[in-house]
C-alpha cells in the first residue's frame, strides 16, 4: 500500500481531481459514506487526514474508471479537467512598461508563466522588444530581441508552466535599397524615389529559459521572397510546454512544433488549397491539442472566392489532414477556431454582403474523429454581428462559447446541444473591443473594452448566467492582449493612446498553483 | 442599229457599275455598318494602363505600360489610316518604377505628348515625353517634384505642336495645381496655378490654336477659414504665369467637374453641371475677353445625374458631348451641342438613349451618382462622339461602342452606329477621330475580365 501511495503521491502534481460522479461511484463501491467532496477540496486534502481512504478512492478509480481515465489521472495528458487556478480579477492599476523612444508598431502581446511571471513583447521601429514583470511587480527595461539591422514585425509570445517563454516574429532577412534621383527641366532637384528589392522574410524564434537566459535567434521557416507570406505568424504555447508555430507560404499553411525540453521538429505542411493561403489563426489548449484555421483565396475579380480550411493537432499523433469547412464565400471570412482536450473543435467565420440578410456568423463543429458538420448560421444577421473576428472557447466538457461583434454578442452551445444566445452582463458605455480566453480552471474569461466611459471590463463567463464578478479597469484600447496563468495570474496589455507606451494590468493569483499559459 | 442593240452597251455599263458598287460595298468594312474588323496592337506584355489619341489624318497613337518580371516599361505604337499597328517602341525602357497615370494628346499633324508617373512605395514623380510628328519619342523628363500619393495630369497641344501638361499634385483639399509646357526649347519647370478646393480630378485643360491656354477646376474663394467653392478659370500669360479670370460660377452642392474648350478666336467656353434642389443642370458660359457671357442651360436631368462631359473646339465655336441619366439607374441619354463663334447654341441634340442593366446590382441603398457611360469627343472640323452602352453586368461588365458624327452640311448628327462587332467584356473606349478620309476609333479590353493583361484595338470606317 505504501509503495502505491508513494507512487500516487509522486504523480500528484499532474493529478487532476476526479469528477464528482466518478468519486461517488468509487465511494459507493468501497462502502464509504458521505457526499462527494468538491474536486478542489479533494485535492487539497489528499495528503491530509483520512489519507488511506483517499488513496483507496484513487486506487478504485484506477481500477473501475477505465484505462483512459486512469491514464489521465496519472499522466495528466489529454485531461478533460482544469489544470490550475481560476483567473484572478484583482487587477492592480495598469503600469506603464518601459519608455519608448519611437512609435509602437501594432499591438503588444503578453504571456504569463506558471510562476506568475508576465512577459510583454511589442514591435518598435522595426525591432522586437520584450519586458518582464518580476514577482515583486517591477518591470525590466525593454530588451531588444531582434536584429537591429533588419526590420522585424508581428511579435507573438507564449509561456508555459515551467517558466519557459517563447517569442516569434517575422523578420526581413534580406533586401537591397534602390534610390533614383530626379531633376526638373532646369536641373533643380525633383526629389527621389526609393524602394527595397530582393527582400526575403522568415519566421524567427527566441526562447527564454526559466532562469531568464535567452537563446540565440533561430530561423523556423524557410525564407520567402513574397511580402504576402509569413504575415502574422501564429504561436501557441501549451501549459505543459508544447509549442506550435504556424505560418502561411503561398497556397499552404505550415507548422512547426516543439515538445517541452526538446528541439524544434521539422516543418510540417498542414494544408493547402487553390490560390493563396491567408489569415491563419492558431489556438491551443493546455494539453497541447491545437486548431489551425485559415482560408484559401482563389480566383480574381468577380470570380474570387474564400474557402475556409481547418486542421487539428494531437500532440501524440500529429496533424490531421486539413479539411474544408463551409462553402466558399465572396468576402474575407476572418475565421477562428477553438478546440478542447478531446479534440472537439468549433470553427466560426463571417459572411457579408450589402444586404443585411447577407451579414451572418457561420459556424461548424468538428468531432473528436475529425468529422466536420455543415455550416450553420448563428445569431441572425446584421453588421454588428460580424464587425470583429469571432472568439471561440471549447470547454473540456464539449460546451462552446463564441463572442463576436463590435459590442460583444455571445453565444453558447452546451455539449451536444444547439447554439443559443448567452446573455452577458451589460457594461456602461459602448463596447468596441473584445478578447476571450480560458483560464486554467476551464472557465472562459471575457475582456470587453468600452468607450464613454473608457473602461476595460474583465469577467469570467459562468454557465447560463451573467458573470457575478467582474473587474473594471480604467482605460481601453482597440486591441488588448490577454494572458491567463495557471496560477491564476491574469494580465491584460495594450498600447497607450499615444502609440508610444505599453500599458499592462496584472491581477495576482488568489491561490497558489502550478501551470502556465499565454 | 436597232433599239435593242443600242441598249446592250447601256445594260452592260449598268452591270459593270453595279458590280463595282457591290465590290466597294463589300470593301467598306467587315464590322458593323462599315467599320473594319478590330486590329489589336502587336504586344504581348500590355498590362496596367493604356491610352490613345488620333491625329487629324487618322493616325492612331497608342501608349501603354508593360511589365516584364519586376521591370516596368512605357511603350508606344502608331497605326496610320488603312494601315497596321507599328512594332511597339519604348518611350521608357524597362526600369524599376511602376509606370502609372497615363494621359496623351495628339494634334492634327501627329505631334504627341504623353504624361505619366513613376510610382514607388507611396511616392510618385511626374514625367512627360514629347514626339514631333513622324519623329521619335524624346527621353522622359521629370516635370514635378516627387509627392506622396499620385498626380492627376491633363495634357493638350496647340496648333504649332507646343504641349502643356497641368496636374494636381497629391490628393485632397488644397492640393496644388501646376502646369508645365513643351516647346522647341524642351520642357519648362512647373509653374504654380492655384490650389484645388475639393478632392478634385485632373484639371480641365484646353489650348487654342493660337496657343492661348486655359485651365478650369473647382477652387476656393474668400478669406482663410471662410472660403467657399467656386468654378475657377485660369489663363496662362505670355510670360508663363497664370492669372485667374472672374469666376464663371459658384459650385453648388458638389456638381460635376468642368470641361473647357478654346474656340478659334481664342476664347474659352466652360461647361459644368450643378445640382439644384430638384435636379441638376448642365451649364455653359463663354469668355468674351472682358467678362463671361450669360450662362446657357444646355440640358437638365436628375440630381447628380450628369456624368462624362467633354468639350472640344469645332469650327468657329465648340462642340460638347455628355451623358446623363434619363431614368436613374436604368436609362442613359447621350447628347451633344454646338456653339457658334459668339457662344450661341442651337440647343442640345440627343445622340442616343438606351437602357442598361440596373447598376445598383440589388443593393438596398445606393447614393445618387452619374451613369457609368463614358463619352469621348473629337472636334475640329468633324465633330464625332464615341460612347459605350453597358449591355450586361454579369458575369462581368460588357458593353458595345457606338458613335455619331456631325453631318455638317446638313447640320444634323448621324444616327448612332455600332462600332464593335459584339459585346466587349471588360472593355472601355480610348479615342475617336473623324476626318475627310474616314473615322477611326480605339479601345482597350482586359483579356481576362477578372484582371490581367490588356489589348488595344483600332477600327476604322473609310469615307466613300
Amino acid at each position: 500500500m505504501r509503495e502505491l501511495e508513494d507512487r500516487i503521491r509522486r504523480v500528484r502534481p499532474q493529478w487532476p481531481a476526479p469528477g464528482s460522479e466518478a468519486e461517488a461511484k468509487a465511494r459507493a463501491a468501497l462502502g464509504l459514506s458521505g457526499a462527494p467532496s468538491p474536486a478542489r477540496r479533494w485535492l487539497a486534502r489528499s495528503t491530509h487526514g483520512r489519507r488511506g481512504t483517499r488513496l483507496l478512492v484513487a486506487v478504485a478509480l484506477l481500477v473501475t474508471a477505465g484505462a483512459a481515465v486512469a491514464a489521465s489521472l496519472i499522466s495528466g495528458r489529454g485531461s478533460s479537467s482544469p489544470v490550475g487556478e481560476p483567473a484572478s480579477l484583482a487587477f492592480a492599476s495598469p503600469q506603464t512598461v518601459g519608455p519608448s523612444p519611437g512609435q509602437i508598431d501594432g499591438p503588444v502581446r503578453v504571456a504569463v508563466d506558471g510562476r506568475g511571471i508576465v512577459t510583454a513583447v511589442w514591435a518598435r521601429g522595426g525591432r522586437i522588444v520584450a519586458s518582464t514583470r518580476a514577482s515583486d511587480g517591477t518591470w525590466s527595461a525593454p530588451l531588444r530581441l531582434s536584429d537591429p539591422a533588419v526590420r522585424s514585425t508581428y511579435p507573438r509570445v507564449g509561456s508555459d508552466r515551467h517558466g519557459v517563454t517563447t517569442v516569434i516574429w517575422r523578420e526581413a532577412t534580406a533586401g537591397r535599397r534602390v534610390v533614383e534621383s530626379f531633376r526638373l527641366p532646369s536641373g533643380a532637384p525633383a526629389g527621389q524615389l526609393f524602394d527595397v528589392v530582393g527582400r526575403r522574410w522568415a519566421v524567427i524564434s527566441r526562447t527564454r529559459s526559466a532562469d531568464g537566459t535567452w537563446s540565440a535567434p533561430e530561423r523556423l521557416s524557410p525564407e520567402s521572397t513574397s511580402v504576402r507570406d509569413l504575415e502574422e505568424p501564429g504561436l501557441a504555447v501549451a501549459s505543459d510546454g508544447g509549442v506550435v508555430v504556424s505560418w502561411d507560404l503561398g497556397d499552404a499553411i505550415w507548422a512547426r512544433t516543439r515538445a517541452s525540453g526538446r528541439a524544434w521538429a521539422k516543418p510540417v505542411l498542414v494544408g493547402s488549397g487553390g490560390g493563396e493561403a491567408v489569415d491563419p489563426q492558431l489556438s491551443i489548449v493546455p494539453s497541447g491539442r491545437a486548431a489551425l484555421i485559415w482560408s484559401n483565396r482563389d480566383g480574381v475579380g468577380n470570380a474570387r472566392r474564400y474557402q475556409v480550411m481547418v486542421a487539428t493537432l494531437d500532440p501524440a499523433r500529429g496533424w490531421r489532414s486539413a479539411v474544408k469547412v463551409g462553402r466558399p464565400g465572396i468576402n474575407p471570412p476572418y475565421p477562428a477556431a477553438g478546440i478542447n482536450d478531446t479534440g472537439e473543435a468549433v470553427a466560426a467565420w463571417r459572411t457579408y454582403g450589402e444586404a443585411t440578410a447577407q451579414q451572418r456568423l457561420l459556424a461548424a463543429t468538428g468531432d473528436a474523429a475529425g468529422h466536420w458538420s455543415d455550416q450553420i448560421s448563428i445569431g441572425g444577421s446584421g453588421s454588428s454581428l460580424i464587425a470583429t473576428r469571432p472568439l471561440i472557447v471549447v470547454r473540456p466538457d464539449g460546451a462552446a462559447f463564441i463572442v463576436t461583434g463590435s459590442e460583444a454578442r455571445a453565444f453558447r452551445r452546451p455539449a451536444g446541444g444547439e447554439w443559443g444566445p448567452l446573455a452577458l452582463a451589460p457594461v456602461s458605455g459602448r463596447g468596441f473591443a473584445a478578447v476571450l480566453g480560458v483560464d486554467a480552471a476551464g472557465v472562459p474569461v471575457l475582456v470587453r473594452g468600452t468607450t464613454s466611459p473608457n473602461t476595460t471590463v474583465v469577467e469570467r463567463l459562468m454557465d447560463r448566467r451573467p458573470a457575478s464578478k467582474r473587474a473594471v479597469l480604467r482605460g481601453v484600447a482597440a486591441e488588448p492582449s490577454l494572458a491567463l496563468g495557471a496560477d491564476g495570474t491574469s494580465a491584460i496589455a495594450w498600447v497607450g493612446s499615444d502609440s508610444r507606451t505599453v500599458r499592462v494590468a496584472v491581477a495576482g493569483p488568489t491561490s497558489t498553483s502550478d501551470g502556465g499559459g499565454g | 442599229m436597232s433599239r435593242r442593240k443600242a441598249l446592250i452597251p447601256v445594260a452592260a455599263a449598268v452591270l459593270v457599275i453595279a458590280s463595282v458598287l457591290g465590290v466597294l460595298a463589300v470593301r467598306g468594312g467587315d464590322g458593323p455598318r462599315g467599320w473594319s474588323a478590330p486590329e489589336a496592337v502587336a504586344g504581348n506584355q500590355l498590362t496596367g494602363e493604356a491610352v490613345s489619341a488620333i491625329a487629324g489624318d487618322g493616325t492612331a497613337v497608342a501608349v501603354w505600360t508593360e511589365r516584364v518580371k519586376d521591370q516596368w516599361a512605357l511603350m508606344g505604337s502608331d497605326r496610320p489610316l488603312g494601315g497596321d499597328w507599328s512594332a511597339p517602341t519604348p518611350i521608357v525602357g524597362p526600369q524599376h518604377w511602376r509606370v502609372t497615370g497615363l494621359v496623351i494628346a495628339v494634334d492634327e499633324r501627329g505631334d504627341a505628348a504623353v504624361s505619366f508617373a513613376y510610382w514607388g512605395r507611396g511616392h510618385a514623380v511626374l514625367l512627360g515625353s514629347y514626339r514631333a510628328a513622324r519623329g521619335r519619342w524624346e527621353a522622359a523628363q521629370a516635370l514635378a517634384p516627387t509627392t506622396s500619393g499620385f498626380f492627376q495630369p491633363s495634357v493638350a497641344l496647340d496648333a504649332k505642336g507646343n504641349a502643356t501638361v497641368a496636374w494636381v499634385a497629391g490628393f485632397g483639399m488644397g492640393a496644388p495645381i501646376f502646369a508645365s509646357g513643351h516647346s522647341a526649347a524642351g520642357w519648362s519647370d512647373p509653374v504654380f496655378v492655384t490650389r484645388s478646393s475639393s478632392f478634385a480630378a485632373a484639371p480641365a485643360l484646353s489650348v487654342g490654336e493660337n496657343g492661348r491656354t486655359f485651365v478650369a477646376m473647382p477652387a476656393a474663394s474668400g478669406a482663410p477659414g471662410r472660403t467657399h467653392p467656386r468654378l475657377a478659370v485660369f489663363e496662362r500669360g505670355a510670360a508663363g504665369a497664370w492669372s485667374r479670370l472672374p469666376d464663371p460660377a459658384a459650385i453648388t452642392d458638389g456638381g460635376l467637374g468642368p470641361a473647357i474648350a478654346v474656340d478659334s478666336s481664342g476664347m474659352p467656353t466652360v461647361a459644368w453641371a450643378q445640382n439644384e434642389s430638384r435636379g441638376s443642370s448642365l451649364m455653359m458660359r463663354r469668355w468674351t475677353g472682358v467678362n463671361w457671357g450669360p450662362p446657357t442651360v444646355l440640358d437638365r436631368g436628375p440630381r447628380a445625374g450628369f456624368g462624362s462631359l467633354e468639350a472640344r473646339a469645332s469650327g468657329a465655336g465648340v462642340v460638347l458631348a455628355w451623358a446623363r441619366w434619363q431614368t436613374r439607374w436604368t436609362r442613359v441619354s447621350v447628347r451633344a451641342a454646338l456653339t457658334d463663334g459668339s457662344g450661341a447654341t442651337g440647343g442640345s441634340h440627343a445622340l442616343d438613349s438606351f437602357t442598361i442593366p440596373d447598376i445598383r446590382g440589388g443593393a438596398t441603398h445606393t447614393s445618387p451618382g452619374p451613369s457609368p457611360t463614358r463619352v469621348l469627343l473629337a472636334g475640329s472640323g468633324h465633330p464625332i462622339v464615341l460612347w459605350d452602352r453597358l449591355v450586361t453586368r454579369t458575369p462581368t461588365f460588357a458593353g458595345e461602342l457606338f458613335s455619331s458624327a456631325l453631318d455638317a452640311p446638313a447640320n444634323r448628327w448621324e444616327p448612332a452606329s455600332r462600332i464593335t462587332p459584339g459585346p466587349l467584356e471588360g472593355g472601355w473606349p480610348l479615342a475617336i477621330q473623324a476626318g475627310g478620309r474616314g473615322k477611326v476609333a480605339t479601345w482597350a479590353r482586359l483579356m481576362n475580365p477578372n484582371g490581367g493583361p490588356i489589348e488595344v484595338y483600332a477600327s476604322e470606317r473609310r469615307s466613300p
